[in-house]
Formats: structure tokens, C-alpha cells, sequence
């Protein structure tokens, strides 16, 4: 564990120099900023608006940070040599993958809070009110990051950087289509219906840490759906970290 | 009493081995141990698969055919490298890291105590004379500075076998100088020194026992002196083993160097 952590608070250092990243802040400063001009110009309420753009934005800038910075990580490593210095001491390299993960999502994290305070300074600006509903949308952003981050690991022990983006950039669209088993069941679509079940299982489902639209009409999400959710991706967190190791472990250090 | 503490056994490596085309062979066949409390030299031309074959003991990269073991146990297993250490040809360091962070990480990742991590730090930057920079960023440093460095990491831990790929090249002669007299403390004090090079008065001057490499294939192994002596057996005028290895390859019958 603490060599998992020792990983970790090195790559979190590493990744918070990264330049992508006050980039990327800038442009969810601009969303949002934006969102709250379209707010007053939207014949819709303005916090509905500001809702959904915000969310939005945060979620879609946590994506490209995922992105650049989960696919790209290992690669940089392993093509810079710096890998040599952890994979040459006697710690396994499943820790070197965990220890890589925690430490880009604490800086996923952190940058999340401060998009999350940017947001809901502007939102209470523009009259709005931050209520519970948007703690848990938050809470299931953050989880579907952290998805998105170990696919991105797992896709980058696998292939090369480049490849590693546009896989994990597929898999999240795809991943956001993995709701439709129910189109098996209309009968002229039967023939469908095990693909689907089928897919549904092996792929993670990212619509089930998608709120937006009841945090935009304000219905209500319980508190169990979340946990739920939560726990749903943190499997999937695991498997895609565990497959990502044994592929790391068996993978040329050249 | 002596000890195996690197054995390779048969080792083939080809790389891209699936693509016939693209396939490469580094390493044929090879066979060599390298015992405990010994200077070893590991020499050859470059591309003479030396590198190849130190990431495979190390684990980092796995043989096609054969077996390599380290300390006793298979090569990728973590637990060989508890007490083994590494310096690579190439400083490859985190530039956001300064020496003294650098070092706190590897200790960390040797799982130091706290309370013994600054006196270790001292000690290792103590044997490169460097603490003077403790502080300063790792990409502020020369390649020699950086060199030395590696160096001090690999020296964390008391490790009982180092091992070093081409580690002076590069080094101006006050580190080379520097390097040669800790490796011939280190070797007093017990540790086991394997290492690769291209120079040939580095492996007369520091080594017990040399393996030589040519193709990826292993062509001489024993003692400097053994090694002379057969060479040189009926010769009217004895030659070094710089014109040994030299009159091999002249001769057609190796390309050493």
C-alpha cells in the first residue's frame, strides 16, 4: 500500500505540472461562463440552462483530462525510460498501474473541486440554489472519470498513446449507448436481445452516472441509486485496473 | 563461499518474434553465471546484445527461449530484487523532481523508514559528491551530474549486486575516476558488480571476470588473465586483451570491437 501511495503522490506532482491541464480549467471557465449567457438569453429558465451546460462542461473537459492524461502517462514512461526506476526495485508492477491510477484521479479530483466550486459560485450568482441532487451528480461525474481513466490505463498498457486516446474516446461514446437491451425485447428486434444483454454485462453502462436531465427538471434521484452507481463503477474500475496489470506484467520493458 | 547470483541458461530473445519479417534476434543461446563478491565485466560491441540481456535479468523484458535467474530465484520475480540495484546507460530521472526528491522516492520505494530516509539520502550523495546539489532540479543537471546521481540511487540500500549498464559513458575523467574507486570499494565491502562496456581498460583495470558478447552470442568467459594467458600461449610477442579482442576481429574470426 505504501508503495501504491509513493506512485501515486509522484504521478499526482507530475500530472499537475501538465499544461493540458490549466487549459483544459480555462475552457470549463469558459463553458460555464457561457452557460450563464445563455441562461439569460434562453427562453428556458436561466438555472436549468446553467445546469445542464455546467454539468456538461465538467463533464466533458473530465473526459478529454481522462483522455490526454491516462492514455499518454504509461506510454511517456515506458518510452522515457523514467519506468526503469520504479520497475527495477522489487515491487510489482500491478502496484506501478494502481499507483499510476490514484494518482492521476486525485488529479482529476482536485481539478474536478474546482470546477464543482466554480460551478456552484455561479450558479448561486444567477440565482440558482445547490441542493443534494447536485452533490450526487457530482459524486457519479467523478466515479464515471474514474472509469473512463482505468479503461484509458488498461487501453494504453495495450497499445500505443495515440491508439490508447481513441479507443478510451470510443469507449466512452459507446459506453454511453450501452442502454438500449431494451430494444431486444420489441419482437422485431428479438434476434438482438442476447448481443445486447451480452454487451450490457461486459461493457460499463456510463448513462447510470448520467443525472443531468433529473438535475436539470429537478426529480428526484435516491440516495440508493447512487451508492449503487458508485459501487457499479468502482467493479469496473477494478476489473479494467486488474486486467491492466496482468497485461503490464507480461509486457516487454523495452 | 561464493554464490551464483546471476545465471542465465540458454537465452534466446527475438523481438517481434510474431511479425517474420520484423523479427530480430538479440541474444543466441546464451549461458553464463556470474558469481557473488566479483567485479564482472560484461563486454562487447554495441549492438552486441549486452542491454537486451541485462533488462532480461532484471525482468524488464522476458526471454523467447531458456531460463535467467537472479539472487536465486526466477528474473521477474520482484522478490529477486530486493537487494539488487541498477544503473542504466541513460540517466532516465522525473525532471519535477530535485536529487534529494528523487532519492526520497526510491527510498520510499524500498519501503525506508522516515526517520532513516535523510540520513540514507546523505550517505549516498555523500559517495558521489553531491550533496552540494541536493536541492537543485534533476533537469538543471549536466549528463555527468546526472550519472552520478544514478549512481547514488543505486547505492540505496546497501544493495549486494549492482548492476550497470555502460554507467561511465559519457563522464568527464574526474567521474570516471570517482566511479572506479567506488566500484573498487563497493567490491571490498562485499558488494557484487556486474557491468557492461565497451572500453576495454575499464574491464583490465576493475574486473575479476569478464563475459564477452558479439552478436548476441557469448564468445569468451573467465578471467583477464585466463584469458591472456590462452591467447598468448606460444606467442613470440604477448598481446593485451584490447589487442586480443583487436586481432579477433582483424582476423575475420569475431566481430568484437
Amino acid at each position: 500500500m505504501d508503495i501504491i501511495f509513493t506512485i501515486a503522490s509522484n504521478t499526482f506532482r507530475e500530472t499537475i505540472r501538465n499544461k493540458v491541464l490549466y487549459n483544459i480549467l480555462l475552457f470549463v471557465g469558459i463553458i460555464i461562463v457561457l452557460s450563464v449567457s445563455f441562461g439569460e438569453w434562453s427562453v428556458f429558465a436561466r438555472v436549468q440552462v446553467m445546469n445542464d451546460f455546467g454539468l456538461a462542461a465538467m463533464s466533458l473537459s473530465g473526459l478529454l483530462l481522462a483522455v490526454f492524461i491516462g492514455s499518454s502517462l504509461l506510454g511517456k514512461e515506458i518510452s522515457g525510460k523514467t519506468i526503469y526506476l520504479t520497475a527495477t526495485k522489487p515491487i510489482y508492477r500491478a502496484n506501478i498501474i494502481w499507483g499510476k491510477f490514484f494518482g492521476v484521479f486525485a488529479t482529476l479530483f482536485l481539478n474536478f473541486l474546482i470546477m464543482s466550486i466554480v460551478f456552484g459560485i455561479s450558479l448561486v450568482a444567477s440565482e440558482g440554489e445547490i441542493t443534494t441532487i447536485h452533490i450526487k451528480a457530482l459524486a457519479l461525474l467523478i466515479t464515471e472519470l474514474g472509469v473512463i481513466l482505468a479503461f484509458s490505463l488498461l487501453f494504453s498498457v495495450l497499445s500505443s498513446p495515440t491508439l490508447a486516446a481513441i479507443f478510451t474516446i470510443g469507449f466512452y461514446i459507446i459506453g454511453h449507448f450501452n442502454d438500449l437491451v431494451g430494444i431486444g425485447d420489441l419482437e422485431e428486434k428479438a434476434w438482438l436481445a442476447p448481443f445486447l444483454y451480452a454487451f450490457n454485462l461486459i461493457m460499463p453502462n456510463l448513462e447510470f452516472f448520467n443525472i443531468r436531465a433529473a438535475v436539470v427538471l429537478g426529480n428526484p434521484i435516491s440516495t440508493q441509486y447512487v451508492l449503487a452507481a458508485i459501487a457499479y463503477g468502482i467493479l469496473f474500475i477494478a476489473i479494467a485496473l486488474s486486467l491492466a496489470s496482468l497485461a503490464f506484467e507480461k509486457k516487454d520493458l523495452s | 563461499m561464493t554464490q551464483k547470483v546471476i545465471e542465465v541458461k540458454n537465452v534466446t530473445k527475438i523481438f517481434n518474434e510474431a511479425l517474420e519479417k520484423k523479427a530480430k534476434t538479440a541474444v543466441s543461446d546464451l549461458s553464463f553465471e556470474v558469481e557473488s563478491g566479483a567485479i564482472t565485466g560484461f563486454i562487447g560491441p554495441n549492438g552486441a546484445g549486452k542491454t537486451t540481456s541485462i533488462k532480461m535479468i532484471l525482468g524488464l523484458v522476458k526471454p523467447t527461449k531458456g531460463t535467467v535467474s537472479l539472487m536465486g530465484m526466477p528474473a521477474n520475480n520482484p522478490l529477486a530484487r530486493e537487494e539488487v540495484a541498477f544503473v542504466s546507460e541513460q540517466p532516465y530521472f522525473y525532471e519535477h523532481l530535485s536529487a534529494y526528491e528523487t532519492l526520497k522516492f526510491i527510498c520510499n520505494l524500498r519501503q525506508f523508514y522516515k526517520k532513516e530516509i535523510d540520513y540514507e539520502i546523505r550517505r549516498v550523495l555523500d559517495a558521489v559528491e553531491m550533496r552540494q546539489h541536493a536541492s537543485a532540479r534533476v533537469k538543471s543537471f549536466s549528463k555527468g551530474m546526472q550519472q552520478r546521481l544514478n549512481m547514488a540511487q543505486a547505492l540505496i540500500g546497501n544493495p549486494k549486486l549492482i548492476i550497470m549498464d555502460e554507467p561511465m559513458s559519457g563522464m568527464d575523467p574526474l567521474g570516471r575516476r570517482l566511479f572506479r574507486e567506488l566500484f573498487k570499494d563497493l567490491a571490498e565491502q562485499g558488494t557484487t558488480i556486474f557491468f557492461s562496456t565497451h572500453i576495454v581498460d575499464d574491464i583490465e583495470t576493475l574486473c575479476d571476470k569478464i563475459v564477452v558478447l558479439s552478436k548476441g552470442k557469448l564468445r569468451l568467459q573467465g578471467t583477464v588473465e585466463e584469458i591472456v594467458k590462452s591467447a598468448n600461449e606460444n606467442a613470440e610477442n604477448p598481446l593485451s586483451l584490447e589487442e586480443i579482442l583487436y586481432a579477433k576481429h582483424t582476423k575475420g574470426e569475431e566481430e568484437w570491437i
